[in-house]
């Protein structure tokens, strides 16, 4: 097998990172040959919805996989159906009202266990039929990849716990940590609240058996009624902040899950609620400034941005996983 | 694997490749067959060629027995031509002799040789003996010899003859 994978690395490979957004799908383009970059380039297209990719987006890429040998598509899942929790024991889901046949999870070096529910992976399996799929990476472990980049710097500090926030075009992933230790982590979608649950669940459970699993408790999985329970406070938080700054509706969201998030986390007996001190923010989708404020006045944590792009780390990813090397 | 699906198969050759991989290699395992079958074949001819070649150092050697046979067989007609010649010759000169010997003379002991002959008998007179043997075995022999001796009790001579044959060189 290492025979083949070191013949592997010395073959040219194409990596696809592809984002499904509502309207758009962001495809970047990595060629790698005898581990290294030789191409890369990012598309971008319009899509109809985000259930289907089109005739254009498939003729897209399978016109890219043509070109190459070896090409891997890696997926970044931003459906709501996925969450984190803490250490790696698979019969903790439980403790979380997670309904553990309904979701597939996978231990992170024994540090988390990140999970999604069989629908959202078929739907991913689904959306991408006619060209294949390779990977399909959770956006909590982009985070954490991330976070590992940010450890390897000289002044991290081992002591204290972070919020960490990854900050996509329609997504925001919150993961609370201390050194590598996982404590908390969520999972939100900032679709219009009217589009949260797709209309296709309905249609893609019709002739499967686990519609069962889709029970209203898994509303509580999804995230769902911390959303609606602070929804109520929206309006409380415009007039926590300067009035010199507006906030932008996002801004809003943003602020609303990252509260809901810390609440559930102090409140919550199953997590180790204990002081943050400081946040970081990878941001991929220009957040305003208003958020960083209030981080900084309201929640008085010290916090810092950092612009990233999810693609890139997706790639990285998906380097990592198919030969086994970082580029 | 940190991912929620399993990467799709990524052959390393493609399928025309795969197809010429597999003609080349059922070309080499034909060229490599027909190679063995040539080798086991050129072996097994070897192996015969030399069965041959010992059973042609076989035959050689029964060969050059069967030659010695014949050389002594020659020698062995040769003798008995020989002999039988010099027998041939022997009974004629005997018989001649025989009929050279007249009735008054009678013989008692006869040595032959091949180039001597020793007679001994009796005769009535020595004149017989003269007129009657003398000149056959004269004519015969190149010298000739007799001595008499009168045998009273018998009344008649007793005479030893020796004739000597000495071929002229």
């Amino acid at each position: 097998m290492s025979l083949l994978n070191s013949l592997k690395k010395r073959l040219t490979n194409q990596f696809l990172s592809v984002i499904v957004y509502e309207e758009q799908c962001n495809i970047k383009q990595k060629v790698i040959k005898n581990s290294k970059m030789i191409h890369k380039e990012e598309f971008n297209f319009d899509i109809k919805s985000q259930d289907e990719l089109g005739g254009k987006v498939i003729n897209f890429v399978n016109e890219l996989q043509s070109k190459y040998d070896n090409t891997y598509i890696a997926l970044f899942l931003n459906t709501l159906g996925q969450g984190l929790i803490p250490g790696c024991d698979e019969s903790d889901l439980e403790k979380f009202h997670i309904d553990k046949n309904g979701v597939k999870s996978i231990c992170k070096e024994g540090r988390f266990l990140m999970y999604a529910t069989h629908i959202d992976i078929k739907w991913a399996d689904n959306l991408f039929k006619k060209t294949g799929l390779d990977f399909i990476f959770s956006p909590f472990l982009v985070l954490d990849h991330l976070i590992k980049k940010e450890m390897k710097k000289d002044n991290f500090n081992k002591n204290i716990r972070v919020l960490y926030l990854l900050n996509s075009k329609n997504s925001l992933t919150i993961m609370i940590q201390q050194d590598s230790r996982v404590l908390y982590g969520a999972f939100f979608s900032k679709i219009k609240e009217d589009n949260l649950l797709y209309t296709d669940y309905e249609d893609e459970l019709a002739d499967s058996e686990e519609i069962d699993e889709l029970d209203l408790d898994n509303i509580d999985e999804l995230g769902m009624e911390d959303i609606l329970e602070t929804a109520s406070q929206s309006d409380s938080v415009n007039t926590l902040l300067d009035g010199n700054i507006t906030l932008s509706s996002e801004d809003e969201k943003i602020i609303k899950y990252i509260n809901s998030s810390l609440k559930e986390f102090y409140s919550n007996n199953l997590y180790e609620g204990d002081f943050i001190c400081t946040s970081k923010i990878y941001d991929d989708a220009s957040m305003g400034e208003g958020v960083i404020k209030y981080i900084e006045n309201e929640l008085l944590l010290n916090c810092s941005i950092d612009n990233i792009n999810v693609s890139d780390a997706i790639l990285d990813l998906s380097i990592k996983e198919a030969l086994d090397i970082d580029v | 694997m940190y991912s929620y699906k399993q990467p799709r198969e990524k052959p390393i050759f493609d399928t025309f490749t795969k197809m010429w991989l597999i003609f080349v290699s059922i070309a080499l395992i034909g060229v490599l067959g027909y190679g063995f079958y040539l080798y086991s074949k050129s072996s097994t001819f070897s192996s015969m060629v030399e069965k041959k070649n010992s059973k042609v150092k076989e035959l050689e050697a029964y060969n050059s027995s069967l030659e010695n046979k014949i050389n002594s067989i020659e020698k062995k007609r040769y003798l008995y031509k020989k002999i039988k010649k010099s027998n041939n010759l022997l009974k004629n000169s005997m018989k001649n002799l025989f009929s050279l010997v007249p009735d008054q003379i009678v013989l008692s002991k006869l040595d032959m040789n091949s180039d001597r002959l020793k007679i001994e008998g009796f005769t009535l007179t020595k004149n017989a003996y003269k007129l009657l043997l003398e000149p056959p075995l004269k004519s015969i022999f190149t010298q000739s010899k007799v001595i008499f001796n009168f045998d009273p009790y018998k009344g008649k001579y007793k005479f030893v003859s020796i004739n000597h044959y000495k071929e002229d060189k």
